[in-house]
């Protein structure tokens, strides 16, 4: 976690499938401090979005820990400037929902994920 | 309704004779850590290639994403999601640390797949829904495991 699930009206080219994975990653670790590896993207595709939309960006996020309502709100701004940029399309074309649910509901590497901030002590568990 | 369970894998990473067997140890782990009763339906996304990423790059995505009672104790919640990861990685030969394990409270899990439902066009939900159900119907009949479309 997280996982965010792209829906787009058609298949988008390999290139900007790779561009807009990569944009979601870079954004959620600057937002958030989380490490990238946590960040999982998939994209579907042929989905009828409403007029207008060209991506559609659903987010599974972890809740609690370091962030608020206003970090969240922020990042799921700055995922609509991000993907637009990288998909080439217009701001107002992308749609972002966030949802959060708590860390401790989910389990990646073997292991209960952190709360969010308390991943260096995570990985140092790990390691 | 039963709960529901939603497994998403790499296309042609699992036959349909391996994905049955799995399908029964998931359903077991489920019986055994979370409930007793009805067997949680289990949903299969086989994404094609080119469509998973982790960390910015092209990867093999392994989600298992579990419908639980809501308020689920955490020491229960903890034992099952590693259960889940040890039957997943038994079945699919991926090793333990590969998959990703949400448990989510139902409510949370209802919200996740209403959001999903409610981004489409409002003309197309009904037909998303029944198309849904069709193909998971109908893959049921024909592989022996319910799939979900990676892509409509």
């Amino acid at each position: 976690m997280p996982v965010y699930n792209v829906a787009c009206p058609r298949p988008l080219p390999e290139a900007t499938r790779a561009a807009v994975a990569g944009a979601i990653t870079q954004t959620h670790c600057r937002e958030t401090d989380a490490p990238a590896a946590f960040v999982n993207v998939v994209l579907m595709h042929n989905y009828p979005l409403p007029a207008g939309v060209a991506l559609s960006v659903l987010g599974g996020v972890r809740s609690g820990g370091n962030r608020t309502p206003e970090s969240i709100e922020a990042l799921r701004q700055a995922l609509i400037i991000a993907v637009a940029q990288a998909a080439g399309v217009e701001a107002q074309a992308v749609a972002v929902e966030l949802l959060g649910a708590p860390a401790q509901w989910a389990m990646e590497g073997g292991r209960v994920l952190p709360e969010p901030g308390a991943e260096d002590a995570w990985f140092a568990a790990q390691r | 309704m039963p709960r529901k369970m939603i497994v998403t894998l790499p296309a042609g990473h699992l036959a349909a004779s391996a994905t049955q067997a799995l399908e029964t140890a998931l359903q077991t782990v489920y019986a055994r850590h979370l409930e007793d009763g009805r067997p949680p339906l289990v949903l299969w996304c086989e994404l094609p290639a080119g469509q998973g990423f982790v960390a910015g790059a092209p990867a093999a995505v392994h989600m298992l994403f579990v419908e639980v009672a809501n308020g689920l104790p955490q020491p229960q919640r903890e034992e099952a999601m590693l259960a889940f990861a040890q039957a997943y990685a038994a079945g699919t030969g991926v090793a333990l640390e590969q998959p990703m394990v949400t448990l989510a409270d139902a409510d949370t899990f209802a919200a996740y797949l209403q959001a999903n439902r409610g981004r489409l066009r409002w003309a197309a939900r009904l037909r998303f829904a029944l198309g849904t159900l069709w193909h998971a119907l109908r893959s049921r009949r024909r592989l022996g495991y319910a799939q979900l479309r990676a892509n409509l």
